[in-house]
């Protein structure tokens, strides 16, 4: 006998085929159960009982009798729990969070207040006035968290890192990665401000709001205003960072060019990183458009495309969370019934009585310092556009009469000359402000610049 | 009492022998018999059959294991009908549930899930392995007619359960399937010769409104749940019917050996069928396991993926909207394809070849429908791996966030040259292997004639090229070389050597009949290498009625 012949007389026969097939779908089936039984949350509710059942002992055994008699009905209660899946319905926000199956100290039902000895993640019930202030029975926990509240698993809750050490750890521990497919991961660390503004849409006065309100003073200082609208006010170059920007869905972003610069990885395409990298890098890395045309569609009549407007500001790490933190915050929730939300008054601008210092003070409201300088001492760069530099207003506006300046402003120029007539249009232009500065802001604005204007020899 | 007697006992008892026919069992050739003639599940095997009709490798257990698919899928379906509500607002956090809460529902959906893509793969195959052993011949020509119609509520209660999990995978490929249903000539809004608008044409009835919504949901729930799987039921019965009175075509009669060895059913064919049951459900509790059903974002139809792709089996057709216009691509051919497939049967009137694989006994039918497979294949495999963002040409390895210029201009072949074309093409196709008498040596001149072409294609790109660039700005390239003697060496030898070879004979009608589905099938790979090698966008263009290939 052959090898074939003992292989498909002896050992593929059709009765063993038939045992091996049927205990390899037996066992495979059993492996489902097995796979099903032992879930990821529940070592952590085992874990939460072995630490109750310890700490009631020990009071038990420091106690008096008295104590021993009401304790142990509790300890009796702790040890006869049976794991399950536990639950927040907080239907008037449309969300289930079952955050609670594995942070069990955040259980406000089985641990009202909120207060446990146990120090560490997931165990521990940090009690503090935010969360005193949103019983979580009627909150529950992803709408100020965010993450997916629906998932039992760690990866699936959507668990983000706040620290490249702790991103290190759960790679380890749980093979961690930015999930896939929900669009609003946890807020990790100080970024949790940013959920506020969700209801209280004033930045109330919090001690971590400070992040989102430093965000706020930056944007302002930079004069951001100038290009981009925030729920509709604004220049009219760029999105509107709250209508559009806050709300953008992952898949719309164009994440190409900074995934190819090795900025971020694939995997970690978030709306919040996509924010971070255009205060963190050059925009016109991670915007590069297309210069040169290469990728228009007919190749002998190119179509080029500028590079991103925006101009790289160097801000700091500090000054990129701030930021991102303020941007995030612009975030309207449509779910969010109009009772729970508390509408922000608009802030009063402070009086001014020197028109050379209210004219300064305009020169900032309306963004001008974002493209002319702080000082309207520097222009910053434009790609393409005459000089490649938007006009250092400290040596140009003297040049103008009162007249022309007023005008100039009112009506604006778009589009500017190009430097390089084949290529793209610069994608920064001054707008006209004829609806937006009027009257006596206009009149001291004119003042400001003429008053800091190199004075031009008389011919 | 030792268990003999016991076991003696219960199947002697009145209950017992109430439920099940027959008495204590006794292996002879009687009671192997009676086990199929006597159960209803078994009954529509005949009881003995020819030992060589057993082979694994006749029918590879395909037609069994479609049915065997069916009968899990509404199995697992059932399961998860129990936890899902077909609407908007609770459909895909149900899902979630499935995956997150319910007990094995997670795996119940990726069982579901993949035991949905194979029972496609498999019903394919079972039609090929139907083609290939000939059994589609008299008297089994209506069940081969049945087979397509199942073959096609396969697909559509695959496509129907695409809808379902309402994420963004879901309503972007029943978006792009609806949208087929609206170029539909005369019913459809936006085909040829409509005689409807948005809100009364073929795409409303199927989605119940104008877009994908909560009719639409609720539709191919009801059709996926009930419709589809009551009108498979019904069809599956014929065809198992049928089966059973046309005769199993396995192991024809050998003629020399009139009463050859026949065995029993039970246990011989029964346990193979066992057999590829219960190994595929192994493979695909292993496969639910192990890979999880994909559940993206939750629907949005304010954001559009790009690309937005169609389920695999129909990435076929989304790709033929590349070349043709929607109505032709999207109703016209995938009708001729079905009209085609249920014909074949009263096409092919060559009786040889019933029962076994044999490519020599019939070459054209066989070389045929394996092309038309190929071309369908690779069409799908085209829109699966080689197209990415904006439909753009984007290799397996090519990253989709990639930035890739867009293809280049196409142009129009001006309607009476592409008139002429085309007559050339189906009038030599139809004429020129019918008017040469007598047989063309088939090496000789497949040589010759390959040898011809590559000749006056290398000849072209030197002589022509400077001709070519001067008028489409464009030089040629050995790419397009490459094209253009893949095209005419593929008319050659399909269109002209294997037709003239073996058809040229039959009756007009069933010649004429073969070779336009013929020539069909080879223009239809033309057409992409006109496109992909020579940016022709239109060969014959009527705007007037939408009328462009």
């Amino acid at each position: 006998m052959n090898f074939k012949d003992i292989f498909f007389k002896k050992i593929a026969t059709l009765r063993n085929l038939f045992y091996l097939g049927n205990f390899l779908a037996l066992g495979l089936f059993l492996l489902v159960l097995y796979q099903d039984h032992f879930r990821e949350w529940k070592p952590y509710q085992r874990k939460y009982k072995e630490k109750q059942v310890e700490e009631l002992k020990n009071r038990i055994a420091a106690g008096d009798e008295k104590v021993k008699e009401a304790l142990s009905e509790e300890l009796n209660s702790v040890k006869k729990r049976a794991p399950e899946i536990k639950q927040i319905l907080a239907g008037d926000l449309h969300r289930v969070d079952r955050c609670i199956t594995c942070h069990q100290g955040m259980d406000s039902l089985a641990n009202p207040a909120l207060i446990n000895d146990f120090a560490d993640h997931p165990f521990a019930a940090p009690k503090n006035a935010i969360h005193a202030a949103h019983p979580f029975e009627k909150y529950g926990c992803t709408v100020c968290h965010d993450g997916q509240g629906l998932a039992t698993t760690f990866n699936d809750a959507a668990h983000m890192p706040t620290s490249p050490e702790q991103k290190a750890d759960w790679k380890k521990k749980h093979d961690w990665e930015v999930i896939e497919y929900w669009e609003e991961p946890m807020k990790a660390g100080p970024m949790i401000y940013a959920s506020c503004s969700k209801c209280h849409e004033a930045h109330p006065n919090v001690p971590g709001m400070k992040i989102v309100k430093e965000g706020k003073q930056i944007f302002f200082d930079n004069g951001c205003i100038g290009c981009h609208q925030v729920n509709g006010d604004g220049g009219p170059i760029s999105v509107d960072l709250a209508v559009e920007t806050a709300i953008k869905p992952v898949t719309r972003i164009d994440f190409g060019p900074a995934v190819m610069a090795g900025l971020i990885t694939k995997r970690e395409r978030t709306l919040e990183n996509w924010i971070r990298l255009h205060f963190s890098t050059n925009p016109t890395v991670i915007v590069p458009g297309d210069p040169q045309g290469h990728l228009s569609a007919d190749p002998k009549n190119p179509q080029p495309v500028p590079p991103s407007a925006m101009p790289y500001f160097g801000f700091n790490d500090r000054e990129t969370e701030a930021l991102t933190a303020y941007m995030m915050s612009l975030k309207e929730e449509k779910e969010i019934p109009y009772s729970y939300r508390v509408t922000a008054l608009k802030e009063a601008e402070p009086k001014i009585d020197n028109p050379v210092k209210h004219g300064r003070y305009v020169f900032q409201k309306y963004g001008c310092v974002s493209c002319h300088g702080k000082d309207a001492e520097a222009g910053i760069p434009v790609f393409n556009r005459q000089g490649l530099r938007v006009p250092d207003l400290v040596k140009t506006a003297g040049t103008f009469t009162r007249e022309e300046l007023v005008k100039k402003i009112q009506i604006g120029v778009n589009p500017e000359e190009k430097e390089d007539p084949a290529g793209p249009t610069p994608p920064l232009y001054m707008p006209p402000f004829k609806d937006k500065i009027k009257g006596r802001e206009m009149e001291n604005l004119v003042t400001y610049l003429l008053s800091i204007a190199e004075k031009q020899e008389d011919w | 009492m030792n268990i003999e007697e016991i076991k003696k006992k219960v199947v002697d008892s009145q209950i017992w022998r109430s439920m099940f026919r027959g008495g204590v069992w006794h292996n002879t050739p009687r009671d192997r018999a009676q086990h199929i003639i006597g159960n209803v599940w078994l009954h529509l095997h005949p009881a003995k059959l020819r030992k060589r009709a057993v082979d694994w490798t006749y029918t590879w257990g395909l037609g069994g294991l479609s049915f065997g698919l069916f009968f899990v899928l509404t199995v697992s379906g059932i399961l998860l009908m129990f936890y899902y509500r077909p609407t908007v607002d609770l459909a895909y956090q149900d899902i979630k549930d499935l995956q997150f809460v319910v007990t094995t529902g997670q795996f119940w959906r990726n069982f579901h899930r993949w035991a949905a893509q194979l029972m496609v793969l498999i019903v394919i195959f079972h039609m090929i392995r139907v083609f290939l052993t000939g059994s589609y011949k008299s008297p089994r020509e209506f069940n081969w007619v049945v087979g397509v119609i199942l073959l096609l509520l396969t697909l559509l209660l695959s496509f129907s359960g695409y809808l379902l999990p309402w994420d963004q995978i879901a309503i972007w490929a029943i978006t792009v399937g609806s949208n087929m249903a609206s170029s539909t000539p005369v019913l459809g809004a936006e085909g040829p010769f409509t005689i409807m608008n948005l809100k009364n044409d073929a795409r409303f009835m199927l989605l119940g409104g104008t877009y994908v919504g909560e009719a639409a949901l609720l539709r191919f729930y009801v059709l996926h749940c009930i419709a589809f799987p009551f009108f498979a039921g019904v069809f599956m019965i014929v065809h198992f019917w049928r089966i059973r009175k046309d005769g199993f075509s396995a192991a024809p009669m050998d003629l020399k050996d009139k009463n050859e060895d026949k065995v029993d059913v039970w246990p011989n064919l029964v346990v193979r069928e066992y057999m590829m049951a219960i190994l595929v459900t192994a493979g695909l509790i292993a496969l639910s396991i192990w890979v999880q059903a994909p559940l993206e974002e939750i629907a949005d139809l304010n954001v559009t993926p790009n690309p937005a792709k169609a389920p695999w089996y129909f990435l076929g057709l989304q790709e033929l909207l590349v070349y043709f216009d929607p109505w032709i691509a999207g109703v016209l051919l995938p009708n001729i394809i079905v009209v085609g497939l249920m014909a074949i049967p009263y096409v092919d009137d060559n009786p040889a070849g019933v029962g076994f694989y044999s490519i020599k006994e019939r070459p054209f039918a066989n070389t045929f429908f394996i092309f038309g497979c190929v071309v369908w294949f690779v069409l799908i495999a085209i829109g699966t791996y080689f197209r990415g963002p904006n439909w753009g040409w984007y290799w397996p390895w090519e990253d989709w966030l990639l930035h890739k210029p867009p293809p280049l201009p196409t142009w129009s072949i001006p309607n009476l040259i592409g008139l002429l074309l085309m007559g050339a093409y189906f009038g030599g196709g139809i004429v020129v292997p019918r008017i040469i008498k007598s047989e063309i040596p088939f090496k000789k001149a497949l040589w010759g004639g390959l040898g011809a072409i590559t000749l006056a294609a290398v000849a072209f790109k030197f002589v022509g090229s400077g001709l070519i660039e001067k008028w489409s700005g464009f030089p040629m390239e050995w790419g397009q070389v490459i094209w253009i003697i893949f095209s005419l060496g593929l008319y050659y030898i399909l269109g002209i050597l294997v037709p003239q070879k073996y058809i040229r004979t039959i009756a007009w009608p069933r010649y004429a009949i073969s070779m336009v589905f013929l020539l069909m099938t080879i223009g239809v790979f033309l057409k992409i290498g006109l496109r992909l090698g020579f940016n022709v966008k239109y060969i014959f263009s009527l705007n007037q009625f939408g009328f462009n290939i």
